[in-house]
């Protein structure tokens, strides 16, 4: 979790300033592909949490995931037919549930933290 | 522990290029983002182009008031005044206002109430020329090419009317009975064409309602100018 939060912080301080930036046109597949690599990193720190992370998944999952994400937005707007829908939707809602499981894992922490401490207090 | 420390960098590694990633979109959208649709997109092209050809016609219009303004010019270097030029273009606009008399071929229709004997409970408007059957062939005339227009003697401006006051009509706020003569400056074979062709409204006020209409092709009509004069109350110059 911190080593994510400093990585993304080190990210967007460069992010800022690289003098790159693409057509406007390009900026919804991006916007797609943004969050499903935001879903990747959120699967992980949430698969390290409960201990079955794996490297290689991780990986792998980040970069195929964004490209295919993109690759269907932008087949979409080829065709017609607001294909976008289907990252946002899958990604959007695992997003909220890795959300969820690593709140419960963090909350689960801290109160077996506390409890230990009160039955440490009592005897 | 390597292994662990691999993790951690990969995680590190990942979220910095998210990172990097975010940023860039952020900073190459502007805020302003919208999702383009392909119909959009063609509605878009489609002002585009209409711009454009705003643009041309406004680039011909200052291209125009250029040369006005080299004539202009050239007149006051050869005459020292500009009068000449200015009152030509007073005759012009007098032509286009139509405070001009004007004459030229054309075609005279006269329109009369019809004089068969009425039907048994048929309504006697079917017989009667009404101000709406003058307007429709003025429009028709109008289609046809017609130049200039006069009714009766008054010059159909534009913004002459035509109304109904009993069995006349009043046009230019002056009543006339029927017959009414409509004179028409113009091609004066199309006119005549679109007032007897077949299914036109002429032609259907003539042979279905049994009214009297009649065209005559003129080498020479004479129409008079318009000469109400107008005051405007509602109207101000753009400058």
């Amino acid at each position: 979790m911190l080593w994510v939060i400093i990585g993304l912080a080190l990210g967007i301080m460069v992010g800022y300033y690289v003098p790159f930036t693409y057509p406007d046109s390009y900026s919804l597949y991006i916007s797609v592909a943004i969050l499903a690599a935001m879903d990747s990193v959120f699967g992980a720190v949430r698969a390290s949490m409960e201990g079955h992370y794996d490297n290689l998944m991780f990986i792998t999952g980040f970069f195929s995931n964004a490209l295919l994400a993109a690759f269907l937005a932008y087949i979409g707007d080829r065709l017609g037919v607001p294909l976008y829908y289907a990252p946002i939707i899958v990604f959007g809602g695992r997003l909220f549930t890795n959300f969820a499981a690593i709140r419960r894992r963090l909350f689960e922490k801290y109160l077996s933290r506390k409890k230990r401490k009160f039955l440490k207090n009592i005897e | 522990m390597s292994s662990r420390k691999f993790k951690i960098n990969s995680i590190v590694l990942m979220s910095f290029l998210l990172g990097i990633i975010i940023v860039v979109q952020l900073k190459s959208v502007n805020g302003a983002f919208g999702f383009v649709t392909v119909k959009s997109i063609s509605e878009i092209s489609d002002q585009i182009t209409v711009e454009k050809n705003e643009i041309e016609n406004l680039e011909i219009l200052i291209r125009q008031k250029n040369d006005k303004l080299d004539i202009y010019n050239e007149e006051l270097e050869q005459n020292g005044s500009i009068e000449p030029v200015l009152s030509q273009e007073k005759e012009k606009a007098m032509l286009y206002s139509q405070t001009l008399p004007v004459m030229g071929e054309g075609v005279i229709i006269t329109l009369k109430d019809g004089e068969r004997e009425l039907k048994e409970n048929e309504n006697p408007n079917n017989i009667i020329i009404h101000d709406a059957d003058v307007l429709h062939i003025v429009n028709d005339l109008k289609v046809a090419g017609a130049e200039s227009i006069a009714i009766n003697g008054q010059r159909l401006s534009s913004i002459s009317e035509m109304k109904c006051s009993g069995p006349t009509i009043t046009i230019n706020n002056k009543t006339y009975g029927q017959p009414f003569e409509i004179y028409a400056i113009g091609p004066s074979e199309m006119l005549e064409k679109a007032i007897t062709d077949r299914d036109t409204y002429g032609y259907i006020l003539k042979n279905m309602y049994s009214l009297g209409v009649s065209v005559q092709r003129k080498q020479q009509i004479y129409i008079p100018a318009y000469q109400t004069d107008l005051e405007f109350e509602y109207l101000k110059e753009v400058k």
